[in-house]
């Protein structure tokens, strides 16, 4: 069979299993003179992608009928590009190419400065499709704006006449730049290529050209290509190969495939009903059943699951060269996890964005960090990649970053290089290596960061300027070691040298979006892994004979090809002779179409729900189900294998159903100490205490962001003792000069707060509101004859207990005033309302622990500072309410000891908080109270 | 709808010849009429790219988009009579067979079509827009965002440091005094309220320059004041105290002590010049604290007091002047509402172009944006068109699904899209919905519009209306209570008696009595001494009613199905459909049960109490992933990883069952005195005297902190779940009414944490980071729980829903829980917005503060916002009600505000006017149980392991890229011609290639070698050429050259000749050379091993 593409003859070999060979015999037998030579190699084979080459040579050595020396083996484009031809400049690198775009872009001022890369990149690649597909531009821009108008049927706008501008404008502006472009210079390559076979004509020494296409020549090639070829032929042998169209219907499969996917509108006269029953007539059984198979699954994991329990049958079965189709790509991922758990590699031909490694996560992590003022989450991002301070030991560095952090959880220090060195030097302990070292680690930041602190520049300075910065923190070495860091830094050279002449300047985010974009342009693949299970994108497999394929995400949304650019519509996209999405669907059922005739046992998967939503199976799965339910009573659907086991917990270590949590302390592990907000817990919730003061566990500093309403309270705290201890007797001051005593302690407390965040504001005005109230309040308590004594006093008292041991308990005062008759008032300032005060009084601890602590106390009250009157709430457990506050004081020293008496004696501390403790109980996941 | 022919209301509904108008009760089946509609269009010959329809959800879209194609696919592929009989449902009556072989390539036509059928929701459809926006509108390569709570945090955090950084400007003054003033919170509040709403502020100052202006100036008009101080002004203008004197006389003369205390105010307040002081005092005098005026009855004593005449005067006088008063105050109150606007608008207009340059430098656009950008594009003709031209489809045909829940804007940008297509094209217009099914005002939804758009449709477009008022769905019982409970509701339009066609199906609606504080106080112990923490729990008085209503429920449940005590083994008989369509009886299971609440807030309780007794449950909790301990437990492991002196973290690892570890075990460690636990943890392992719990700990974790430095987030997860038997060690620990959740949740972190890792720069502190960030954002934005997968065949699981999130759905039971909960009020610190359906743009935009300060002007526009409260509430209670196809029940508990309508006591009054006292219907037929399947895990046990596949290579060594770069340096400087820099492009770098280059050049440039290299001296020479032997056997040669006849065989070696592998090198050789002689047979082949020192050995 021959196809006819404008002169350009191309044999068409059944595509199937027996392609390869077909080929091989037809290369053999048209090329018999050479082979008799024993000599192949003059000819150059020009493959769709290389490993075609591979089937193509092990098909040459089935078929070999004696020794010889092979072709060369190439793809078309790769070989365009790497043979010198003199005459041609190196074309315009891609890279020089978008600035000077995002320069002619910058020059008109018609777009914000934050959209120059996109649309620059945007235009480039409309300018290469219009230059792959042999377009040129109208030499005015009216008549582009008409060409548009008619294409889109519209008639004269704005919106319009500016989009034909900006096209023709940067369209111009490029080619006043004089140099041409990468798919410009491919054309005049091939143009040259052919020429010079022409001039060499006939007589020169023979160079044979076999081209591979995989689809016919008009589908295949563009314009340049065929007419590379045509030019070749003339001159040399050229052999030109093409898998038969499915139209051919060379196999009962394919005939199949016309028929789900008719290609001609003539056949799709008649509905699918009727082609089926056609099919059915001639009553052969189904070339598809046992080869294609379509499974649906529930949602992301059970797809995944379902692939590898695919994958796993297969190679139980003996199957080993697996292709993993990723139209997703997430999917593919899960996927590959999987089944590299157990044991079996899969090599991924598609790779990665760069953006996505962990090698630009951390050059990223020092960007961020030079952006945000070295904020400290980036900080430690930053430390704790693996790619930095690679000069220093491991352990070294890891113990000085451990000390770094906990040195900024506990001064709170949020950004800033010079305020965590403070922290750094601040922070107790005698790690003097860690400490010296997390020095060195903040100064080779603060000394990268400051490379990227500068001025405007050109990009190849700025990628100087990365480069520096990351020798600085010994960053090279590792991601040079590293697959995607490798690509990373030799991405950053090309573009240096690609570059070098180039003066635009840029601003640092400029620059920034600039290399963010090159990050998410450029791909890496782990080459670390050779496996026969490959992941592949479904145009890449092609005529490559896998022993089974499984298609993951054969959806309608995700199996397509979003090969078009989306800059104009579909119909001008058609009327400018661009590729439409016609072409990629096209495209799509020919790669198909490929696949099945090639691998003998294809899987498709798809997940029928999405988060909930009904999900539609890709109309060319559907269909071609629907047809073979008609035709031969089965559409091929088939439920998802079980997924594959996974190992089961060894008994010794295996746990048991969640119990309640009640532990006996060690004798070792009771505290002989306790505070009051210890005890607190105590009564709260036996197990918290265990928690807390048994196992001794806290939760870690945090590093505040933002003020928030228990550091206001620790500032009014700061005020008010600060306040009293200059004026102890505030009747003693006139009401104004009592209110601005006060306020100037406000504003030295607050000072810090809010220089460091304007919206602590906020919590000064707030205080601020209550000042004069709380001036009366005072007011009134100096009326009844208290003065003000201490402030934060320190109380203790141990307490014996039955078994000989004592306990000490130990608390704060807030505030303690004297009255003259003697005895003293113990006051506890909260910042709450009075109500929400008097509603967790039930069963109240702290004052009248308190008053067993200071043991002189006549009375004890909360202060509630959030109310429009300041009250204060006396202390008053709910049961014992009546009582004195000394009796009451007693009562709590009585049921500590108690309690510590029988945690000596071997009491248990059960996890029986209430919810409102348990709901921002730090403990709940040690207690497991949810699990019970 | 199989049952019965189509009734004549549906059949012009179908019609695709005209523009319909549908309201259309709950179970009428909606969606079947869109589905049908579009059916009959594509029949009519419609392409599908021309159908655009707009529903609300996604699910709904994809729901519509399914059942389209399903019914395509049966008219494909089904028998001409069924497929004439699926047509004569749809109102093609006896179809021709040219309409049937049409219907037939309907299949094809639409699943291939170009661009396709569209059902989308207005969210996708606007960003479809914005993406066919002209550049002149500049929003190229914007990227949408949601901004939710955490982009509000950091862009309130960075607004305020502009400010700082301005302290003198009007602005700063503004925000400091609204700090004053609401305090933070409520500021933070307003200005993120404002912030959801601002397509509303920008609609209203849409054609000026400055919105905040036009707010202001329009709010002083409304509320007529003039300016500051100015209605203390007015009440001191002119002569205004000789009243009050005579007032005061008045009072002088009372002996009464109130009377005495209110006079010296007065006198002392008459006496004052301040005016500020002086009015405060005249105030006390007559007002009370709250401002109304003080109670002074006429009466006896008063007569005796002052005489009658007297009298008479004194009142008139106190009336008089307290109202001069209020009105004062009222004035006053209404000056500080401006002023209070003055400030927010100016703050908020400069947060608005904050968030604007922020958003712009980043290029992100967020939903509102869209919208706002789409109606802006829309409303101008020529992007208008423009915008219509450069979509591919063009639509003929607009089908508008849920139309209650449209927004006035939306409702804008449709008008605006049908505005722009000239009177030939114009499309026809399908809309149905339901008002009374409005839901949604939070989101702006506008239930008045359904009347708006209904006339307009029917002026502009002769829309024909319809009006369904018969439910599949609901059993008639409970038809019967909704029309007993809304026909009473005057406020309840369009409403009218609903029926149903579910013919005799029994029905009930129940109420459970009440949960009091006295049945759940019950028993509790009377104590008299402290409580002793160590053996008695506290109790929460404030939650046992709720527990008691969760216990109920709980309990109830298990009866229904046949698991209770008392009725064990008999369960209740519910109607299904089989999958022919014909009912079936069968029994009731978990998986019929709805539950529903109307908001989140008491979820836990309910769930508690259900895992409590085995009822398995789906979560309810939207948004609750990170917050389920089982993910709190990994994410605790994962900031272990990250930072390993995080101790506690490390203490819940081991003490959750993925380690197992017990108290004892931590206690163990904890009396360890190294300074981290996981040096504890380490040293003991090294001592040799772990636990096996914890000697596996510490083996897995020391692998994991290794491999966490190098695997992505996902990679780790997997391996952790892997190697740690996550998902088996849960199955074994949690109960087993958790066990599926627990497993859902386990699952859903691994995939979120893969679609974390697909973004942008992934480390595994920035996925600590976001899922802290996450954990902390709203309930909204955060990622929900696991779905549990359920087998059709099992009991399946109690559904636990909001309302909100139960519409579209229905089941044989459902239960609204907590139905006597008042709603809540409005809300303080809002903005407060006037968009009458029928206006382009708001009439009216103001902000106001708490409830007492809302002053009197504006209150028209609160009164409307309130009754359309109680009318959603109304609306909500619909909803819940028509859920239920057979059972609604509610339950509640007591609440002390016995005021306010309350769903329960609507629902109470409902039965009362049907005579029925908390129980209204059948009763349900019951069955004899028969035990259903469990549920099985995902995962089974056994099965073999994989055959190993694959291996990890490394990468090449610098000597071994030596070694091939020199090949390829040979190759190109003997033969191939190369670019320069070609090196790079195989990817060496320059470096390597420098050295290189010198060996090349020895080894090309040594006298001895010069026959191979020089092609004067030589007849034929090949580079790299592969050759396969008779037996098919591959090789490849370095360099062959033909010199007189002989063949040499040349094999360049990086090293030198001393090399140890000489032998290995000499036998491949000699290999290669028996190869070329079968090629060349006859001639000499000899063979030689070319060193990088340029020394020559033959080998052959
Ligand atoms: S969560 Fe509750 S039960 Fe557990 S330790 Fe905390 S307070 Fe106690």
């Amino acid at each position: 069979m021959q196809s006819v593409a404008e002169g350009l003859n191309s044999t068409a070999v059944p595509a199937g299993e027996g392609f390869f060979d077909a080929l091989a015999a037809a290369i053999f037998e048209r090329c018999s003179a050479a082979v008799e030579e024993g000599d192949l190699s003059s000819m150059l084979v020009l493959v769709p992608a290389m490993p075609l080459a591979g089937e193509l040579l092990s098909a040459l050595r089935r078929a070999a009928p004696r020794s010889l020396l092979l072709p060369r083996f190439d793809t078309l484009s790769h070989w365009v590009a790497s043979t010198p031809i003199a005459a041609i400049a190196p074309p315009l690198p891609d890279s020089e190419r978008l600035v000077l775009l995002h320069e002619a872009l910058r020059e008109r001022g018609w777009f914000d400065e934050t959209a120059l890369w996109g649309i620059a990149t945007e235009m480039a690649g409309l300018f290469d499709e219009l230059t792959a597909a042999a377009v040129s531009l109208p030499v005015d821009e009216a008549a582009l704006a008409l060409q548009l108008q008619r294409a889109y049927a519209l008639r004269a706008c704005a919106p319009l006449a500016f989009e034909a501008r900006v096209v023709h404008e940067l369209w111009r502006a490029l080619t006043r730049a004089g140099r041409l472009d990468l798919p410009a210079t491919y054309r005049l390559r091939l143009a040259a290529l052919a020429n010079r076979n022409r001039q060499a004509g006939p007589g020169h020494a023979a160079q044979p050209l076999l081209v591979l296409l995989n689809a016919a020549p008009e589908e295949s090639l563009n314009p340049a290509e065929r007419d590379f070829l045509l030019c070749y032929g003339a001159v040399q042998p050229l052999l030109v190969f093409h898998p038969a169209p499915r139209a051919a219907c060379t196999s009962p499969l394919l005939a199949t495939l016309a028929a789900a996917w008719p290609e001609s509108a003539a056949a799709f006269a008649e509905p699918l009903f009727t082609r089926a029953m056609e099919l059915r007539r001639h009553e052969s059984p189904s070339p598809l059943s046992g080869r294609l198979q379509l499974v649906a699954a529930d949602g992301r994991e059970q797809e995944a699951q379902a692939a590898v329990a695919q994958i796993g049958a297969w190679l139980d079965s003996g199957l080993r060269r697996i292709v993993l189709i990723a139209q997703d790509r997430l999917t593919a991922r899960r996927v590959r996890a999987l089944l590299e758990r157990e044991g079996v590699l899969v090599s991924d031909e598609t790779g990665w964005k760069l953006s996505t490694s962990r090698a630009a996560a951390a050059v990223d992590a020092l960007i961020e960090t030079a952006a945000g003022g070295a904020y400290y989450r980036d900080l430690l991002d930053l430390c704790k990649s693996p790619c930095i301070f690679s000069d220093c030991d491991d352990d070294a560095r890891k113990a000085a970053v451990f000390m770094l952090e906990a040195a900024l959880r506990a001064a709170s220090v949020k950004s800033g290089v010079p305020r965590m060195r403070r922290a750094v030097l601040d922070f107790g302990g005698q790690r003097g290596a860690s400490q010296t070292l997390a020095l060195t680690l903040l100064e080779r930041i603060e000394t990268a960061t400051t490379l990227l602190h500068a001025r405007p520049a050109a990009l190849a300075r700025w990628i100087d300027r990365l480069h520096k910065a990351l020798e600085v923190l010994g960053a090279i070495v590792p991601l040079s070691q590293d697959a995607a860091g490798k690509v990373l830094l030799d991405l950053l050279d090309v573009r240096r040298a690609e570059l070098a002449a180039n003066t635009a300047l840029f601003s640092f985010a400029a620059w920034r979006d600039w290399l963010n974009r090159q990050f998410e342009a450029a791909n890496f693949r782990d080459g670390t892994i050779s496996s026969t299970i490959v992941i592949t994108p479904l145009s890449a497999v092609c005529l490559r004979r896998f022993e089974a394929a499984l298609l993951l995400g054969g959806d309608a949304r995700q199996l397509t090809l979003a090969a078009t650019g989306e800059f104009f519509n579909q119909s001008v996209r058609r009327e400018l002779g661009l590729r439409t999405r016609a072409d990629a669907e096209r495209e799509l059922r020919r790669h198909l179409e490929l696949l099945l005739a090639t691998v003998p046992r294809v899987t498709v998967t798809w997940q029928s729900m999405q988060d909930g939503e009904a999900n539609l199976l890709a109309p060319e799965f559907a269909l071609l189900s629907t047809l073979h339910q008609l035709a031969w009573q089965d559409d091929l659907r088939r439920p998802p294998l079980p997924a594959r086991a996974e190992s089961t917990p060894e008994n010794v270590t295996a746990p048991r159903a969640t119990a309640f949590a009640a532990p006996v302390a060690l004798p070792a592990l009771i505290p002989r100490r306790v505070s009051v907000s210890g005890y607190v817990s105590l009564v709260d919730c036996p197990y918290r205490f265990f928690a807390r003061y048994v196992l001794g566990l806290g939760e870690m500093d945090e590093v505040s962001e933002g003020m928030d309403k228990s550091d206001y309270g620790a500032l009014v705290h700061r005020v008010l003792e600060r306040f009293h201890e200059r004026h102890p007797v505030v009747s003693e001051l006139a009401a104004d000069e009592a209110l601005s005593a006060l306020q100037d302690c406000v504003g030295e407390v607050f000072a810090a707060a809010v220089e460091d965040n304007f919206l602590a504001t906020g919590w000064r005005l707030r205080w601020g509101k209550r000042m004069t109230a709380y001036l009366e309040w005072q007011r009134s308590v100096e009326a009844q004859g208290w003065r003000w004594a201490q402030a934060e006093t320190r109380v203790s008292r141990v307490l014996p207990l039955d078994a000989g041991g004592s306990v000490e308990l130990y608390g704060r005062i807030d505030r303690i005033d004297q009255s003259p008759a003697g005895g003293a008032s113990l006051l506890d300032y909260k910042a709450q309302t009075a109500k929400a005060i008097r509603d967790r009084l039930a069963d109240d601890v702290q004052l009248p622990a308190y008053a067993l602590l200071h043991g002189n106390a006549i009375q004890a009250a909360y202060v509630a500072l959030d109310d429009e009157r300041i009250t204060a709430v006396a202390a008053g457990n709910a049961v014992i309410a009546n009582e004195s506050l000394m009796d009451q004081a007693q009562a709590q020293g009585q049921r500590l000891v108690a309690a510590f008496n029988a945690l000596w004696a071997g009491a248990s501390l059960p996890a029986h908080g209430v919810d409102s403790v348990c709901q921002w109980c730090e403990m709940s996941g040690l207690c497991r109270r949810d699990h019970v | 709808m199989s049952d019965a022919p189509p009734s004549a209301l549906i059949l012009r509904a179908l019609d695709p010849a005209h523009s319909v108008v549908v309201e259309a009760c709950a179970g009428s089946g909606k969606t079947w009429l869109l589905a049908s509609r579009i059916l009959r269009l594509l029949l009519a010959g419609v392409a599908p790219g021309e159908i655009l329809a707009i529903t609300f959800t996604r699910k709904a879209a994809r729901e519509i988009e399914e059942r389209v194609v399903a019914w395509l696919h049966f008219m494909a592929t089904g028998s001409a009579a069924q497929v004439s009989a699926f047509l004569a449902e749809r109102g093609v009556v006896a179809a021709s067979t040219d309409q049937l072989h049409a219907a037939r390539g309907l299949y094809e036509r639409v699943l291939a079509a170009q661009p396709g059928l569209a059902v989308n929701t207005f969210h996708g459809w606007f960003l479809q827009l914005v993406d066919a926006a002209p550049l002149s509108a500049n929003l190229a390569g914007t990227m949408l965002v949601d901004s939710g709570s955490r982009l509000f945090d950091e862009l309130w955090q960075s607004f305020a440091a502009t400010l700082q950084k301005a302290q003198e400007s009007a602005v700063t003054q503004g925000f400091v005094r609204l700090l004053a003033e609401l305090g933070i919170d409520s500021t933070r509040r307003l200005i993120r309220r404002a912030l959801d709403r601002r397509s509303e502020w920008l609609a209203f100052g849409e054609n000026v320059p400055d919105t905040a202006a036009k707010v202001v100036a329009a709010l002083r008009e409304q509320l007529g004041v003039s300016g500051p101080g100015q209605a203390l002004a007015g009440f001191f203008a002119g002569d205004w105290s000789p009243e009050f004197q005579a007032y005061l006389a008045f009072l002088e003369v009372s002996e009464l002590k109130g009377d005495q205390e209110a006079a010296a105010g007065l006198r002392a307040a008459l006496a004052e010049t301040d005016r500020a002081r002086c009015f405060a005092g005249l105030q006390s005098a007559l007002l009370t604290r709250e401002n109304t005026l003080r109670s002074k009855k006429p009466g006896k004593t008063l007569d005796q007091r002052y005489t009658a005449q007297g009298a008479e005067r004194f009142l008139e006088l106190h009336e008089q002047l307290g109202e001069q008063l209020i009105a004062c105050l009222a004035g006053q109150t209404e000056e500080r509402i401006y002023a209070f606007n003055q400030d927010v608008c100016a703050v908020f207009q400069a947060f608005l172009a904050h968030v604007d340059e922020f958003k712009q430098a980043r290029r992100q656009i967020d939903f509102v944006d869209a919208e706002w950008n789409v109606l802006k594009l829309l409303r101008a003709e020529d992007t208008a068109a423009f915008l219509q031209a450069r979509l591919d489809a063009r639509y003929r045909h607009v089908l508008l699904d849920e139309f209650q829940d449209t927004s006035p804007l939306q409702w804008q940008i449709l008008l605006a899209w049908l505005a722009a297509y000239s009177d030939a094209a114009r499309p026809s217009v399908f809309l149905v919905g339901d008002p009374k099914q409005s839901i949604y005002r939070f989101r702006r939804a506008e239930p008045r519009l359904f009347l708006v758009a209904a006339d307009f449709l029917e002026r502009d477009f002769a829309a024909i209306r319809c009006e369904l008022d018969a439910t599949r769905r609901n059993a008639n019982s409970i038809v019967e209570v909704v029309n007993a409970l809304f026909l009473e509701r005057p406020e309840f339009v369009p409403f009218r008696p609903q029926n149903t066609l579910a013919g005799a199906l029994p029905g009930r609606v129940e109420l459970l009595p009440l949960c009091g504080k006295a049945d759940a106080d019950e028993g509790a112990p009377a104590r008299t001494g402290l409580r002793d923490p160590l053996h008695e729990a506290a109790v929460a008085p404030e939650d046992s009613r709720r527990w008691q209503e969760a216990a109920d429920l709980a309990e109830k449940i298990r009866e229904m199905v046949g698991e209770s005590g008392a009725a064990a083994g008999k369960c209740w008989q519910i109607e299904d459909k089989a999958a022919d369509g014909r009912p079936v009886q069968r029994q009731l299971r978990y998986g019929d049960i709805m539950l529903l609440v109307r908001t989140r807030t008491n979820l836990a309780c309910y769930e508690r109490a259900l895992s409590a007794v085995g009822i398995p449950f789906a979560a309810g909790s939207r948004g609750g992933l990170l917050a389920a301990l089982e993910v709190r437990d990994i994410v605790a492991l994962l900031e272990f990883l990250v930072t390993p002196m995080a101790d506690l973290k490390l203490a819940q690892a081991l003490r959750s069952p993925l380690f197992a570890c017990n108290d004892d075990e931590l206690m163990r460690l904890a009396s360890r005195p190294e300074a981290s636990w996981w040096e504890r943890l380490q040293a003991l392992l090294a001592s040799g005297l772990a636990s096996p719990c914890l000697a596996r700990a510490g083996r897995l974790l020391g692998e994991w902190l290794e491999a966490a430095d190098r695997l992505p987030a996902h990679d780790l997860l997997d391996r952790i779940f892997h190697q740690g038997e996550v998902l088996a060690r849960y199955r074994l620990a949690v109960p087993e009414a958790l066990n599926a959740s627990a497993d859902a949740n386990l699952r859903a972190l691994l995939l979120l944490a893969l679609d974390l890792d697909g973004g942008r720069y992934p480390s595994l502190p920035r996925f600590i980071d976001e899922l802290r960030d996450l954990r902390e954002a709203d309930a909204g934005e955060a990622p929900d729980e696991g779905v549990i997968e359920t087998q059709s065949t099992d009991a399946g699981r109690v559904r636990i829903l909001t309302i909100h999130g139960a519409k579209g759905l229905e089941a044989p039971v459902v239960w609204l829980l907590d139905a006597n909960a008042t709603p809540r009020g409005h809300e303080a610190w809002d903005l407060l917005v006037d968009w009458p359906p029928q206006a382009p743009a708001p009439q009216h935009v103001s902000f106001y503060g708490r409830k007492e300060e809302r002053g009197t002007a504006r209150q028209p526009l609160f009164d409307a916002e309130l009754a359309a409260a109680r009318r959603e509430e109304l609306n909500l209670l619909y909803v819940a009600m028509t859920r239920a196809r057979q059972v609604f029940i509610a339950s509640g508990i007591e609440t002390t505000q016995e005021r306010g309508e309350t769903p329960y006591r609507l629902l109470a009054a409902a039965l009362a006017r049907l005579g029925s006292v908390l129980v209204h219907g059948d009763k349900l037929p019951v069955l004899a149980t028969t035990p259903l399947a469990k549920s099985l895990p995902l995962v089974q046990a056994g099965g073999m392991p994989l055959p190993p596949v694959g291996e990890r290579r490394r990468l090449p060594d610098a000597a071994e890229r030596f070694g091939l770069l020199l090949h390829a340096v040979l190759e190109r400087r003997t033969g191939r011609l190369a670019d320069d820099g070609w090196w790079m492009t195989m990817g060496f770098d320059d470096g390597e290639y420098q050295r290189a280059l010198p060996v090349a050049e020895r080894l090309l440039g040594a006298e001895h070698l010069q026959p191979f290299f020089d092609p004067a001296q030589y007849r034929r020479a090949w580079n790299e050429v592969e050759l396969i032997t008779s037996a098919g056997v591959l090789h490849r040669v370095d360099r062959l050259v033909e010199i007189d006849a002989v063949f040499w065989v040349l094999d360049y070696k990086s090293s030198r000749s001393d090399s140890a592998r000489l032998d290995e090198y000499r036998a491949q050789v000699a290999n290669y050379c028996q190869a070329v002689a079968e090629v060349f047979p006859g001639n000499t082949v000899r063979g030689a091993l070319v060193f990088a020192d340029a020394s020559l050995l033959e080998v052959v």
